[in-house]
């Protein structure tokens, strides 16, 4: 409980507290302009640290908005952020040079050992030793290969450069009537490789 | 600075629990009951339109409902009936699939033929959706033939 200036007046000596009221009772005169330039200049400060904090604060909130824009984009979009085909190695057992292993080079491999009097040793790609069909189905088999290198169904293929043939996706204009029937009894084996 | 910090924390959690509590598209990992499995299969069929067909290579995915890949088997034309198309044997119990032929017959299809048929087994009630898209399609000197379609057929 507070007491109030005049009840400790009621308690002091009477000529303590008149000499006290002469001394300190008399408030200074303040100019009203004075209060309004301090007032004036006090609401200026703290509207200009309003100011810096809503800056702060907005800048904040939009950085943490583009970060997390730049995420999402990376998240949905995976793919776009690889790097491009011509930066990746080739792709082993592409032999026609076409950025891809598929059943083409597998037909045109299988063509050239058919129409071929005497097969080249080096189109062994499979490595049996022998020169037939099952070379083509090794390609083949690398072609439907889930892995993009084609390692896990079939060992690494030459191209046709290395085979001495050229690429036959050029010559394509070899006469059918050469081609002899291959022997199709070969099947894949339940392991899908030879 | 606290409120910059209090902000930036709430946005980080959001985000987080919005990535924690989406699933994946197309991804179904619910428990689905052993006994509610059954097998079906569907034709894939191409068209070469009008072209002799000695290669062709089909990239076949199940995009929708659990479905796992069981086995394959031949063609239906002559040229493409003495053997199952190659696989990746990988890709059984999956639900991506490369498959592929060559053939050097004379005589080889030259209208919609069915090249090879997928032995599928399918669990849980969803209705699967199937994606194929025609890879390579060649004619016997190794050209590509232009207007080429693959056709997912499923089994009725």
């Amino acid at each position: 409980m507070s007491r109030t200036p005049d009840e400790f007046d009621a308690e002091l000596p009477p000529e303590m507290a008149r000499g006290l009221r002469q001394l300190f009772g008399r408030a200074p005169a303040v100019p009203p302009s004075l209060d309004q330039t301090i007032l004036s200049a006090a609401r200026g400060r703290f509207a200009a640290r309003r100011r810096n904090r809503m800056m702060i604060r907005w800048a904040t909130g939009l950085a943490t908005a583009a970060a997390a824009c730049v995420a999402i984009a990376l998240m949905l979009n995976p793919g776009r952020h690889q790097p491009p085909l011509a930066q990746k190695p080739p792709l082993k057992g592409d032999l026609d040079a076409s950025g891809k292993v598929d059943m083409v080079d597998a037909l045109l491999l299988a063509r050239r050992i058919a129409s071929a009097d005497r097969p080249d040793p080096a189109w062994d790609v499979n490595g049996d030793g022998k020169v037939d069909a099952a070379d083509a189905d090794a390609v083949a088999r690398s072609a439907v290969a889930l892995q993009p290198t084609g390692q896990a169904a079939a060992p690494r293929l030459p191209s046709f450069d290395e085979l001495g043939i050229g690429n036959p996706a050029r010559h394509a204009s070899h006469p059918r009537d050469r081609s002899v029937a291959l022997d199709h009894g070969h099947r894949p084996t339940p392991e899908g490789r030879p | 600075m606290t409120v910059q910090i209090r902000h930036a924390f709430a946005l980080l959690m959001a985000l987080v629990a919005t990535f924690a509590f989406t699933r994946p598209v197309g991804g179904d990992d619910r428990p689905i009951p052993a006994n509610d499995a059954r097998f079906t299969y569907v034709d894939i069929t191409i068209d070469p339109a009008g072209k002799p067909l000695a290669a062709w290579q089909v990239e076949f995915a199940a995009e929708v409902g659990a479905v796992s890949l069981v086995g394959i088997e031949a063609g239906e034309h002559p040229a493409y009936a003495r053997r199952p198309a190659f696989y990746d044997p990988a890709a059984l119990a999956g639900r991506r699939v490369i498959v592929g032929d060559y053939s050097l017959d004379k005589t080889l299809p030259a209208a919609r033929t069915r090249v090879a048929r997928l032995m599928l087994e399918i669990r849980g009630p969803a209705a699967p959706q199937y994606a194929a898209k025609l890879t390579a399609a060649a004619d016997p000197d190794g050209k590509q033939i232009p207007g080429a379609t693959v056709t997912v057929v499923p089994a009725p």
